[in-house]
């Protein structure tokens, strides 16, 4: 009865995906009039273009290595992330601190044994610790030169605060974590408010003049990107000490 | 009007203080709703109206702008108001997750309703169905653990879908601005917009409570309290109806100033919206547990407005937006009864309730006055909208026929069980214990008199209804005011 | 090239709706999830692809020059936030397995109806 069932089951979700296959397909191969899906389009006839000429308020405008622009970030995805699309990044921020939430919320905190860490784990513990800080550092004050920001900086630098849990050195209590939490989600809408304050948009950069490439560059981007760092590594580390005070 | 970002900025603000602040989280909750409804009816009569706001600065097609036009603040006071209305139905003290929660689902339905960005909207609807999932596992019983992770695991990948949309939508227009894209859109090959758009709408009916993702409706009510309940239908089904107004019928819609849906999309939405009628008034009709009963008639009533919407002519609209806000006003009325009926009966069944009404007559003509309105009686707001949809539905085609009939059919069927449920209120019963203060009948009599007053001098709705479907007639307008900023 | 990353992403969003469609293990339904949004995120960067494009990070003048042969930066951005959801989706989700398990004494998604001996 059981093994009919899921094959009955196993039958129609193929007989769905083959539907839906067969549909994207069809839709491929049309052959009617305008921009079809399978056509191939540049990112020269997208807004992507302004965001990589940087010339998205003067059409004009043209930048060079070392010198200013609208947005003087070196890395074009953290200027589209940070910059061109901030609200998107500070909504992200309230995704997760909601889900962490939730996950505090809902798990159940009963009794668990634990086991005892080895000594070799438990000497090595704050070596790792501090070499995983020092890059995660560097990851979110490097985030608008090179690969990374603020949500890899923070998962690093969670797990650095993981490896303190596994060699069983608390680092933190949890009180401080969410008062961490708290501070770096509120100064990020602080700062949006200030610059509401100061230019008259929100989440507009209000430190310009400075050049590209330079470490200390792109505005307000290595200040969010530090605010998302800790929050994410608060967040995270959140779930870790959620075990851990279980025992 | 910069300012307006503050409708967002401010609810989640105050989900990060309510960690901290224990008991006084309810009197933060009151204060903040108090902000956004003062906030929202002080730009309506600012005069400013239609406006755009250019976030960071960064002009429309480019950066992430909020739009306020007419539509945009009748849904936003609605959203609003149920936010206040939901929120006197939270008596006990609840843990500061609660506040959070509902923090975030203010300020995400509010975003629904504000922003002009197509990924940005997606993004509030996530945060939203987040809340909601929180919302409904707060009892962490058997039964709302189980809701709440199928609603999870559905919404989830439905959003995977509309997250393809999306990223089709990038790939063939360039854009993510809903101006932009209504600009464009007559570019695109018809088949493609078609795709996009069955990939897209599948996250909104999960909000709309729509047949092939309604799974999680009637586990969900029946699981949660009644201000979760209320969030639900309030806050997010109003959000997810002006997702559905303004994404189907002015984003991709491929004619300026007439409703097409592209190929043959209306059709299939139809034929959803007879299935979750059907659905819904039959569930409805062998339920007793009161609080499925109002989730599978809601069901019924969004199925309605899905119909409208799909038939594709301005009177059917017209008849939308009345049955939108005449099953906004009757849910309201109907589970605060049921709330205060349930505590005292002890059980949420509506045979237990029984002689109730002869104790609280004012509850119960409220709850009965509602139910003549959802069943679509005359002089009722929900019959001004049944009749112009039907109206509209008789002479537009096979389908359509189908339609009308079917809603007919459904309206005696509501008949039947709101009837049956008012009549057990009314009949003889024994004594109980337990009283209801006066204070919590006054505001689903106030609710009731609004339904009544709607349906009786329909003219000064209509008035409202007129400048909505205006905009909606002009979607050229909304481009020239998103696009042509400076 | 673009082709291929395209096909192979929607072979893995099948994969995992297939997962989420038939799978009744609870568990098992959230790790088939977590492939279509790994099936998802390679959608999106399939989509900005341009044929031999290079990195959107300028790095030194001559990269000014070469704008043309990025890949679009935004799908990129996208993803960024789609990763996260994807991330906080399965973290509640599986606090509420583990709740879930705790108080159906079961993984299975159909439990409560099992126990209750409805058959649907």
């Amino acid at each position: 009865m059981r093994d009919e069932r899921s094959l009955f089951i196993n039958i129609v979700a193929l007989l769905i995906l083959s539907v839906i296959g067969f549909y994207i397909y069809k839709v491929s191969m049309d052959t009617g009039k305008g921009i079809k899906i399978t056509d191939n389009i540049t990112p020269q006839m997208r807004v992507a273009d302004r965001f990589m000429n940087k010339n998205v308020i003067k059409e004009e405008s043209k930048y060079v290595w070392g010198g200013t622009a609208e947005n003087t970030s070196a890395n074009i995805v953290t200027s589209v992330v940070v910059d061109y699309r901030l609200f998107d990044t500070t909504l992200e921020v309230i995704v997760l601190f909601v889900t962490i939430l939730g996950f505090g919320f809902v798990i159940p905190k009963d009794k668990r044994k634990i086991i005892k860490p080895t000594t070799i784990l438990n000497r090595w513990a704050p070596i790792l610790m501090i070499l995983m800080l020092m890059i995660g550092g560097y990851m979110f004050v490097n985030g608008h030169l090179s690969p990374g920001g603020g949500f890899p900086a923070g998962a690093i630098i969670s797990t650095a605060v993981l490896i303190g849990v596994l060699a069983g050195r608390k680092t933190l209590s949890q009180k401080t974590l969410k008062i961490i939490e708290a501070v770096a989600g509120i100064s990020i809408f602080s700062l949006g408010i200030a610059s509401f304050v100061i230019t008259g948009n929100f989440f507009q950069n209000f430190i310009l003049n400075d050049r590209i490439g330079d470490l200390f560059s792109a505005g307000l981007i290595p200040i969010f990107y530090g605010l998302i760092a800790f929050k994410v590594a608060a967040e995270l580390s959140n779930i870790y000490f959620e075990f851990y005070e279980e025992c | 009007m910069n300012s307006i970002v503050f409708l967002i900025v401010i609810p989640l603000i105050a989900a990060f203080l309510s960690l901290f602040l224990g008991k006084n989280d309810k009197i933060l909750a009151y204060i903040v709703t108090l902000f956004n409804i003062i906030f929202s009816i002080l730009i309506l009569f600012s005069g400013k109206i239609p406006f755009n706001v250019a976030i960071g600065g960064w002009r429309a097609p480019y950066g992430i702008n909020y739009a306020v036009t007419d539509l945009t603040i009748f849904f936003l006071v609605l959203v609003n108001v149920a936010a206040l209305l939901a929120l006197t139905s939270v008596r006990e003290i609840m843990e500061y997750q609660f506040y959070s929660f509902y923090f975030v689902l203010l300020s995400s339905t509010n975003g629904i309703v504000l922003t002009g960005d197509l990924f940005n909207f997606f993004l509030f609807i996530e945060l939203s169905t987040f809340a909601v999932a929180g919302l409904i596992s707060y009892k962490r019983d058997r039964l709302s653990t189980g809701a709440a992770l199928k609603y999870l695991i559905l919404s989830s990948t439905a959003s995977i879908f509309s997250l393809a949309a999306i990223g089709l939508i990038y790939k063939t227009l360039g854009t993510l601005n809903f101006a932009d894209i209504a600009n464009k859109v007559n570019n695109l090959n018809e088949a493609s917009l078609s795709l996009i758009l069955i990939l897209y709408i599948s996250s909104l009916l999960v909000e709309l409570k729509i047949f092939p993702f309604n799974m999680w409706v009637v586990k969900a009510y029946e699981a949660s309290k009644t201000s979760v309940n209320l969030f639900i239908h309030g806050m997010l089904g109003t959000a997810g109806i002006y997702g559905v107004l303004r994404i189907l019928l002015m984003v991709f819609s491929k004619e300026t100033g007439k409703l097409t849906l592209s190929g043959n999309l209306s059709s299939i939405l139809m034929l959803f919206a007879f299935v979750t009628v059907i659905i819904g008034e039959i569930g409805a009709l062998t339920e007793k547990n009161m609080k499925k009963i109002l989730a599978f008639s809601s069901m019924a009533q969004l199925g309605i407005v899905l119909f409208g919407i799909s038939l594709g002519s301005f009177d059917a609209l017209k008849g939308v937006l009345y049955i939108v806000i005449s099953n906004y006003l009757a849910k309201f009325v109907m589970f605060l009864t049921v709330n205060e009926f349930s505590k005292v009966s002890g059980s949420t069944n509506y045979l237990d309730m029984k002689g109730l009404g002869r104790r609280y007559p004012v509850l119960a003509i409220s709850f009965t006055i509602s139910a003549l309105s959802l069943m679509g009686i005359p002089f009722f707001a929900g019959f001004w909208g049944k009749i112009s949809i039907i109206g509209n539905a008789v002479f537009s085609g096979k389908l359509e026929l189908i339609g009308a009939v079917l809603i007919l059919i459904a309206s005696v069927i509501e008949g039947v069980y709101y009837l049956r449920i008012s009549h057990t209120f009314f009949s003889q019963g024994h004594e109980r214990e337990g009283r209801i203060s006066r204070v919590y009948c006054l505001l689903p009599m106030i609710l009731a008199l609004v339904i009544l007053f709607i349906g009786i001098n329909p003219d000064s709705f209509e008035n409202i209804i007129s400048i909505l479907l205006d905009e909606i007639k002009s979607p050229e307008k909304y481009i020239k005011l998103i696009l042509s900023l400076k | 090239m673009a082709q291929l990353f395209i096909l192979s992403s929607i072979s893995l969003l099948f994969i995992g709706l297939f997962g989420v469609l038939t799978r009744k293990n609870i568990v098992k339904i959230l790790i088939a999830l977590n492939i279509m949004e790994t099936g998802i995120n390679l959608l999106l960067v399939a989509f900005g692809y341009v044929e031999n494009g290079i990195v959107p990070i300028l790095t030194s003048n001559e990269s000014i020059m070469n704008l043309t042969k990025m890949v679009d930066p935004v799908p990129q951005a996208l993803v960024l936030t789609s990763i996260v959801i994807g991330l906080g989706t399965t973290a509640f989700s599986l606090a509420l397995a583990i709740r879930y398990r705790y108080n159906h004494n079961s993984l299975s998604i159909r439990a409560s109806e099992e126990e209750e001996g409805v058959n649907i």
